[in-house]
């Protein structure tokens, strides 16, 4: 009877214990996604990776941390940079390890979860995989992802923060992902002047008010509101003889010749140069090229074959427009700074 | 009323009836009725027009067709997908069913399935390639994580099959990559394929026992279709060329070709 008991007892116990493992740190974070009201909802459902405020901390660790990078000399952060709407240092073409280059300009991070495909020609389906590109390529962080395994198992303080945040005692690349994922389709901006507006809380000037008619008018077919792009492909008319020809290397179809992704222009202020390229450094050289600088090709986007147009007036009344879309509290949220290591 | 009143039960009597039947198909039988044994697949790759030669890393073998001398350093495919066909009609289905065939790694080359309840199979229904739900549903794990070095990071998909190694050409020798792959639309080369278990190969699984089928696997039809190496020595993405080597003409390639890619030659 006695050992019947003792039995018993420690049952009881097993089963506490185990009920105190399910409700551990991870289930207790009440830590959300923040669907802005004027947004759909986000393409990206975190249905395999559910959200937590360890996984998302820890994704913003492995940001900043060179450990990514084949000599520990860059990390994601070194071409996508806060201060610039998480782009690269308002240089046209980024420097990975060994000093190599890339041939297209670092893309802005933001509001990634609500994009289906990513990079310049749309090669990558998923926010989860697109860092297998920058990570293992050359020209970049050039690792492989077995040895970053290897490296991140190595390493205490992320063998605690991995445990932590998926409860797992042995990194893949999988979390590596997952991490990743939480922070940057965490990286939301929407809270610029543009968007007080459009919630009555403030009014545009006159000029940002003919500039907002102007793009309403001119642009906002491609660069649709209010997440200012369509996620469509076009050929923009900077060339006629492409020396990158862009979608075109992913869907093998000559009639995706010379065509990118449509960028968003949120935070536009802060991300030149601009272009696939870099190659524009300005606004206003934007501006004066989409009126009258579009080269003629047969996969020209029929909406600029004939340029815009615009006066040097109406130039710049968009371009005020567009500095409408700055989001200081995006490029100045601590929640997306470099983390202090403590 | 009374017509309404009756068709209610004539409705009622088939959904039972239709409840009844359905389960009768998808019961299995409980381990503790019959006991589970294993199923071990043992893949041994062969080349020529009666698998005469025997296909491993870093031996010269010649295609049949062709004319080539080939010497794989690497090859590597997917298998997915594993249900295995019971007389009755239930199926027993492998969970996470994802698995790299690696001529280089003898052990990929038995593929170990437990747990099956004990009794006659007729089939084996499997997958060659990652089907397309996987392919874009993010970061993934165990057979299909990154570090296998299957995966196209750039334009997002698995590599299905991956065949590298040098053939000769006018006595120099030459490099070929065959990197396969496309899960959508007209590039699409998955392939589902049945393994047929009947007469002197019948499958029976026994409680606590292992059964070992023996299955010869023809890389060579992956030139049923395409051309010489010495025409076509680089495939890196999915389109026209993928699919001649792994569908060719009239579904007679590598992956799908009904009779000569993957043979049942013995069960023991």
């Amino acid at each position: 009877m006695r050992k019947i008991l003792i039995l018993f007892a420690f049952t009881l116990f097993l089963v506490s214990c185990k009920k105190e493992v399910v409700i551990s740190p991870i289930t207790k974070d009440a830590f959300r996604f923040n669907q802005p009201e004027q947004f759909s909802s986000p393409h990206y459902n975190f249905e395999n990776n559910p959200l937590t405020e360890k996984g998302f901390e820890l994704g913003r660790y492995l940001f900043y941390d060179p450990i990514l990078s084949l000599d520990s000399s860059i990390s994601c952060s070194s071409c996508h940079a806060q201060a610039h709407g998480f782009a690269d240092h308002n240089i046209p073409l980024s420097k990975g390890v060994d000093k190599k280059f890339g041939t297209r300009n670092a893309p802005a991070l933001m509001n990634l979860a609500w994009s289906t495909s990513f990079m310049w020609d749309g090669g990558v389906n998923h926010i989860e995989v697109q860092p297998l590109v920058p990570l293992t390529s050359e020209h970049e962080l050039g690792e492989t992802m077995a040895n970053l395994v290897i490296k991140l198992n190595k390493n205490s303080f992320y063998k605690k923060k991995f445990k932590e945040a998926f409860g797992v005692e042995t990194i893949n690349d999988q979390k590596l992902l997952h991490a990743l994922a939480q922070f940057t389709s965490m990286l939301i901006s929407s809270n610029a002047k543009y968007d007080q507006v459009m919630a009555g809380k403030t009014s545009f000037t006159n000029q940002e008010q003919q500039g907002y008619e102007l793009f309403k008018a001119k642009c906002a077919n491609c660069h649709t509101e209010p997440l200012f792009t369509d996620y469509s492909y076009r050929n923009t008319g900077l060339e006629s003889n492409f020396k990158d020809i862009g979608r075109e290397k992913v869907t093998q179809d000559p009639a995706d010749r010379g065509k990118f992704k449509v960028p968003t222009l949120r935070n536009v202020e802060f991300t030149y140069p601009y272009m696939h390229d870099g190659r524009l450094f300005n606004l206003e050289q934007v501006l004066t090229f989409k009126s009258n600088g579009i080269q003629d090709s047969p996969t020209l986007d029929t909406s600029l074959k004939n340029g815009l147009n615009l006066s040097k007036e109406e130039q710049q009344a968009i371009i005020v427009f567009l500095k409408t879309l700055s989001d200081y509290t995006f490029i100045g949220n601590p929640m997306y700074a470099e983390p202090v290591i403590q | 009323m009374k017509t309404i009143k009756l068709s209610i039960a004539a409705v009622a009597a088939l959904i039972l009836g239709l409840t009844s039947c359905k389960k009768e198909e998808t019961v299995t039988p409980t381990p503790s009725a019959v006991g589970n044994g294993s199923v071990s697949v043992e893949l041994s790759h062969k080349f020529g027009m009666m698998n005469e030669q025997t296909l491993a890393i870093g031996s010269p073998v010649v295609h049949p067709m062709k004319g080539d001398t080939l010497t794989f350093s690497k090859f590597k495919y997917f298998i997915s997908n594993v249900k295995f066909k019971k007389a009755d009609g239930t199926y027993w289905t492998e969970s996470e069913s994802y698995h790299i065939v690696d001529l280089a790694t003898p052990g990929s080359l038995k593929l170990n399935f437990s747990d099956l309840p004990a009794g006659t199979y007729t089939q084996m229904e499997y997958t060659i390639g990652v089907d397309s739900a996987r392919n874009v549903s993010g970061a993934q794990t165990g057979a299909l994580s990154s570090t296998n070095d299957m995966y196209w990071d750039w334009n997002s998909g698995y590599i299905m099959l991956k065949a590298e190694g040098t053939y000769k050409d006018n006595k120099a020798d030459k490099m070929f990559a065959f990197h396969l792959g496309g899960f959508s639309g007209a590039d699409n080369i998955v392939t589902k394929r049945t393994m047929v278990f009947e007469g002197a190969t019948a499958l029976t699984v026994t409680k606590d026992q292992t059964s070992t089928v023996g299955v010869e696997v023809n890389p060579g039809l992956l030139w049923h279709s395409a051309p010489s190496v010495k025409t076509l020595n680089m495939v890196h993405m999915p389109g026209a060329a993928a699919k001649l080597m792994a569908l060719g003409d009239g579904g007679l390639g590598f992956f799908a070709n009904p009779m000569y890619s993957f043979q049942v030659k013995s069960v023991k």
